[in-house]
């Protein structure tokens, strides 16, 4: 029984009560054509001790004369109850009537449940996909989708679109003639990006992919930056095998090498084969704006609740049976490992990377996280510098790492991994005054983190201050995650583990 | 009671699913439990109740305290307003049929409008709203969708779905309807290869 149907039956009873108590005398005393009640004031006035409460409630009672004053003071008594009543019912009313507002919905989008058997539909037909293209690898194809949608956008109105016509059905350049409403696209940045759908025909092989991204937009020497969410849909031919990760990471000629440079036709400059979209390599087929909206900084030191963090942990299927076959495939202990990599790995990167943005100073992580990633954070530091703003992340510490899915391909590692942590999470202005979040309740939340590594490599853990390569001064490796000294680039996961997604309760799907 | 709800939300996403793979269709349903608040309908009554029992205390022959003129016509209006804002069945017999199917109306379209469900490149989305005290269904079809399928077949879903008031199960009936019109989407609006379902998972419905 809810709250609201005992009290709205409480005030009813109440009123009953009421009725059936004051109207049985009051029949049985009213007089036909007798005084009015002031008249019957008197009477009360005989009983001195109640004749201040009876001349300020007025002769309470009609027939007051033949009761006693006791009953008139009981029936005064009763009359503030009922007011009271009166008054929490309307205040009740209206807060049900307010609720009844958000009427109650059921509406046909996914649960965590639809969304969980997705993913493993998803995950599913990427190792049948696995079976007929060894060479397919999650991470270089999401890499190569990035890729696509990051040149796309920033080529939007220049000549160097028609690179892309090998890769998209339908490029259109803006061939606006006039300047001052042209679209400039630039500062593309992708939060997010996950295959949503995986499709195998048996002529076309089709991709997917959902990105959530922001960038800017010049117009009319006008500025406006959108957070947007696009589905973009990839596919081959079937029978079309993909590539090594240099030619899935840079554009470039699906046939010889070249680095992308096409006639408006698809012909590669370099061999002069003409690039059939979809023949050799993924090709855009269509993409479509889930959501779009215009990106304000004035939310910044907004904090939302934080969503999830009670959620069951979602493993990936027979997780463990898959952990000890990741193991087995790096000569390892799987318990020894994980312990290593828990340690030296996870909270290790969980502490740098909080504290990185506790200082809004990047670059001394930027050997642990991918180029993505990087840019995303970069992103959000950008707007807060702006702003002079600090997001503090102080006393941070790990409870929990749970390992929750493996992922081996022919030329990259994923590792995901659940972390229960706690934090005092504040936005600190210059002067350091807090403007939003908390420097004394701590932010208990979790998250999942997914770290690749190139396939083949031995090494978890390094010397994180020096370059995994040379060894040289992890200092001057800049924003493309190039080591300034041996000019090698270590954000690939080339070496060791880079963090590449960081995903939130709600939001993760497996 | 939310595990229920869960479950259920998930059947019906899960049905909504299937009838997508095997049609280039994209339903949304909607199941809310009232299209209007109607408070209009119960100050009316609280007011006539509070009328009359005012005329009672003043015209009849005995003679009343005022205290009690006072508080019980105030408790008659809370008493008249309750009763018809909390009994859905007599909110219902008292609002008009006319009233009560525009109301579901006006809210089918608005939510269409704002869940943006006419964002669809052949315009192939399909609204289906079903608003419980109401007792009324209906179905907005964008124009592709509404062309692709003769109107005698159109109306014989719509029926399915306004029967689903007279079935003693109603929510399972929901779910029935959807899946007896399936083949009517999958002849009419046959699956495309390399089709996207275009409607994003988190619509906006807040209106
Ligand atoms: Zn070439
Ligand atoms: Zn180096």
């Amino acid at each position: 029984m809810k709250l609201y149907k005992l009290l709205y039956i409480s005030v009813i009873a109440l009123f009953a009560f009421f009725l059936i108590n004051s109207i049985l005398p009051q029949v049985t005393s009213a007089r036909p054509g007798g005084g009015h009640s002031y008249s019957s004031g008197s009477s009360s006035s005989s009983s001195s001790s109640s004749s201040s409460s009876s001349s300020s409630g007025g002769g309470t009672y009609s027939g007051g004369s033949s009761q006693s004053g006791g009953g008139s003071g009981e029936f005064t008594w009763l009359g503030m109850l009922i007011l009271v009543s009166i008054v929490a019912a309307a205040v009740f009313i209206d807060k049900y009537v307010t609720n009844r507002k958000e009427a109650k919905e059921i509406l046909s989008t996914p649960t965590r449940e639809n969304f969980r058997e997705n993913t493993d539909k998803v995950e599913k037909a990427i190792k049948e996909l696995k079976k007929i293209d060894p060479n397919f690898s999650k991470t270089l194809f999401l890499d190569f989708a990035s890729s696509i949608y990051t040149k796309y956008h920033s080529w939007y109105d220049k000549p160097e679109l028609k690179n892309l016509v090998p890769y998209m059905l339908n490029v259109r350049i803006d061939n606006n003639k006039d300047e001052a409403i042209k679209k400039h696209i630039y500062n593309i940045v992708i939060g997010s990006i996950h295959i949503s759908e995986v499709k195998l025909q048996s002529a076309t092989q089709g991709i997917v992919v959902t990105i959530e991204a922001n960038y800017s937009v010049k117009q009319n020497n006008k500025r406006t930056r959108y957070i947007v969410t696009e589905k973009w849909n990839f596919f081959r031919d079937a029978g079309v095998l993909s590539h090594e990760p240099e030619k899935m990471r840079e554009l470039s000629c699906p046939n010889c090498g070249a680095a992308a440079n096409f006639t408006d036709a698809g012909v590669c400059e370099s061999c002069g084969t003409l690039i059939k979209p979809g023949e050799m390599q993924w090709e855009l087929l269509t993409s479509s704006i889930q959501n779009q909206e215009v990106f304000e900084t004035g939310g910044l030191a907004y904090y939302a609740p934080e969503k999830g963090t009670g959620y069951e942990t979602l493993f990936q299927k027979n997780y463990k049976n898959e952990f000890e076959v990741f193991a087995k495939n790096n000569n390892v202990e799987f318990e020894v490992w994980k312990n290593n990599f828990e340690t030296k790995v996870a909270k290790q990167y969980f502490t740098k990377i909080y504290d990185a943005w506790s200082t809004n100073n990047l670059n001394v992580v930027r050997n642990l996280l991918t180029d993505r990633l990087y840019e995303s954070f970069d992103f959000w530091i950008k707007n807060y510098k702006r702003k002079k703003l600090l997001n503090k992340l102080d006393n941070v510490k790990v409870y929990k790492v749970e390992f929750v899915k493996v992922d081996t391909d022919k030329f990259y590692e994923s590792v995901t991994i659940r972390i229960a942590a706690s934090c005092f999470d504040y936005v600190q202005n210059k002067e350091g005054k807090v403007e939003g979040g908390s420097k004394s309740i701590p932010r208990v939340f979790t998250e999942y983190w997914t770290f690749i590594r190139r396939s083949g490599v031995k090494i978890d853990d390094y010397d994180y201050s020096k370059c995994p390569n040379c060894g040289a001064p992890a200092n001057k490796i800049g924003q493309t995650g190039i080591c300034d000294y041996c000019d090698t680039k270590i954000s690939n996961g080339d070496f060791s583990w880079v963090l590449s997604i960081i995903t939130q309760d709600e939001v993760y799907k497996g | 009671m939310d595990n229920l709800k869960n479950s259920y939300k998930k059947d019906l996403y899960s049905v909504i699913e299937d009838i997508e793979s095997n049609s280039k269709v994209e339903i949304v349903t909607m199941i809310k439990s009232q299209s209007g608040v109607y408070r209009d309908i119960s100050f009316f009554y609280g007011a006539v109740i509070l009328f009359l029992a005012y005329s009672f205390f003043m015209f009849s022959p005995p003679e009343f305290d005022v205290y009690l003129i006072y508080f019980f016509t105030i408790a008659a209006f809370v008493i008249g307003f309750s009763i018809v804002e909390f009994i859905s069945p007599i909110k219902s017999i008292l609002i008009s049929k006319k009233r009560k199917n525009k109301q579901v109306e006006i809210y089918a379209r608005a939510i269409f409008q704002k869940a943006g469900i006419r964002h669809t490149k052949d315009k192939i989305g399909v609204f289906i709203y079903v608003s419980v005290f109401e007792k009324q269904t209906y179905i907005i079809a964008d124009r592709g969708a509404e062309m692709s399928m003769p109107n005698e077949d159109w109306e014989e879903i719509k029926t399915k779905f306004q029967n689903v008031f007279s079935t003693p199960n109603f929510y399972q009936a929901v779910i029935e309807s959807l899946q007896s019109s399936k083949p009517f989407f999958s002849k009419y609006l046959p699956p495309v290869e390399n089709d996207v379902n275009e409607l994003p998972d988190n619509l906006d419905v807040d209106i």
